[in-house]
């Protein structure tokens, strides 16, 4: 049993030194890891957004910088994840409530049955006998993972990308991004089996 | 939530290279008949299938923002700009890049449809790994008006016709659209499915060939809906109005 990997790769290193306007082509081919990445770090959307969109222009600044041997990917990630670990420490630091409304941060206060995220509707529909927000529980699972688990789960299930290219988007051996996505799996798993599902048979669709 | 035990080893890597599309044929076709009698490994692939059909909805990525293709080399500094105004276009451009990625301009409220997605698999979710269970229900109509308002920001109920039945709202299932909702419904006993979304989220539906089911799509004050259902005629969004 082994990975199925895709030919050709886009995030497989390119020979050609970029200018200006390559970058600005390759960084938008590259967004939605790059936002994949930055989401692992923050854990909100919107915020992650615009960290990537702060790494365009660090990028930009640095294109000297770029090896062309090595992988744009891999050099942006690393880039965001900088750049989103700072936000991160600021935001700890500020303690600033969350307003995303999908937020790994946001489990607790949904959890304790606030209209934060519309799960809990007192006077606009109710939640129905035995269901519970399987949405909240995964944030909170997730949440709970490390970052760098998380990532390899997040870029292996939203975006599809092969183990492959995850290992060379974010510097590690394949293996290792194989094993993380298995573990962070079975690591949601374990912490949602019990969690009662829509049909309120103990967390099993 | 009360502590459970690991699961086996095994198990879970093999789910893991099932849903990775990892197994031989042989591998794979033995995994589904394993799972079809074995109710544990079942459910944990159901399990799993669920946790990861709602990372796919909650966290669909936005577009990309546009960076004028020539601008960038003057923000790299190739053309040798003073040092006030690198800073300035750099500032300039990321302004212009952030108001481009939240207001978007450049997808219109008639913006082509996203993708295509199955009507048959929404079912077959709905259906089987959901069981048609609701996860809200709207006691009255003050309710429902409410609920929709609230998740679809227009207020609307749906026409009492003989025969029909609100069953009751379920999440998004991934399937639909980011901001998506969907009422589970039954109309002469059959089981029918109204997908939900504002229209900026719209996207194409179709029907697998072969298909028993019917689309029929309605827009309703900016509300897209899709109707999925066994019989050849809607119920449900020929029956929508205001409260």
């Amino acid at each position: 049993m082994g990975a199925v990997d895709r030919p050709n790769s886009s995030i497989a290193p390119s020979t050609a030194r970029l200018d200006g306007e390559a970058f600005a082509r390759t960084y938008q081919q590259h967004w939605r890891m790059l936002w994949c990445a930055a989401v692992a770090v923050l854990g909100d959307r919107v915020l992650a957004q615009d960290v990537v969109q702060q790494a365009a222009v660090v990028g930009l600044q640095r294109l000297d910088q770029f090896d062309p041997s090595t992988s744009f990917a891999a050099w942006m990630i690393q880039i965001v994840r900088n750049i989103a670990l700072n936000e991160s420490r600021k935001r700890t630091r500020r303690r600033t409530a969350a307003v995303d409304p999908v937020s790994l941060d946001s489990g607790p206060a949904s959890r304790s049955g606030q209209d934060e995220h519309g799960w809990v509707l007192t006077g606009r529909g109710q939640l129905a006998e035995g269901a519970e927000p399987f949405d909240d529980e995964l944030m909170r699972a997730l949440g709970e993972l490390d970052e760098m688990p998380r990532g390899c789960l997040l870029l292996r299930v939203v975006l599809d990308m092969p183990y492959r290219d995850i290992s060379l988007a974010l510097n590690i051996p394949e293996g290792t991004a194989a094993s993380h996505v298995h573990r962070a799996r079975a690591a949601l798993r374990r912490s949602l089996r019990s969690s009662p599902s829509p049909s309120g048979n103990g967390g099993m669709p | 939530m009360t502590p459970q035990p690991p699961p086996n080893p095994s198990m879970s890597d093999r789910i893991d290279a099932y849903l990775d599309d990892a197994l031989s044929p042989a591998e794979r076709a033995a995994f589904e008949q394993e799972a079809s009698s074995n109710p544990a490994l079942r459910d944990e692939l159901a399990l799993q299938r669920r946790i990861d059909g709602r990372l796919r909805g909650m966290f669909v990525p936005p577009d990309a923002p546009q960076i004028p293709g020539e601008a960038a080399p003057a923000i790299a500094g190739r053309l040798r700009l003073p040092v006030w105004l690198r800073v300035a276009a750099i500032l300039a451009i990321a302004a212009v890049g952030a108001w481009l990625a939240v207001s978007r301009p450049w997808q219109g409220p008639r913006k082509p449809a996203l993708s295509a997605h199955s009507a048959d698999e929404a079912m077959k979710f709905l259906v089987s790994d959901e069981q048609f269970k609701p996860v809200w229900v709207c006691g009255d109509d003050k309710q429902f008006a409410e609920f929709t308002r609230d998740k679809l920001k227009v207020p609307f109920l749906v026409r009492p016709e003989a025969g029909v039945q609100i069953v009751g709202w379920t999440y998004e299932p991934g399937l639909f659209a980011r901001k998506g909702q969907v009422l589970l419904a039954r109309a002469d006993g059959k089981q029918v499915i109204v997908a939900m979304a504002p229209e900026a989220e719209d996207r194409t539906m179709h029907t697998d060939p072969g298909s028993p089911l019917h689309i029929t799509r309605n827009l309703y004050k900016g509300v897209v809906m899709y109707e999925i259902s066994p019989l050849d005629h809607p119920v449900i969004v020929n029956a929508i109005t205001q409260p």
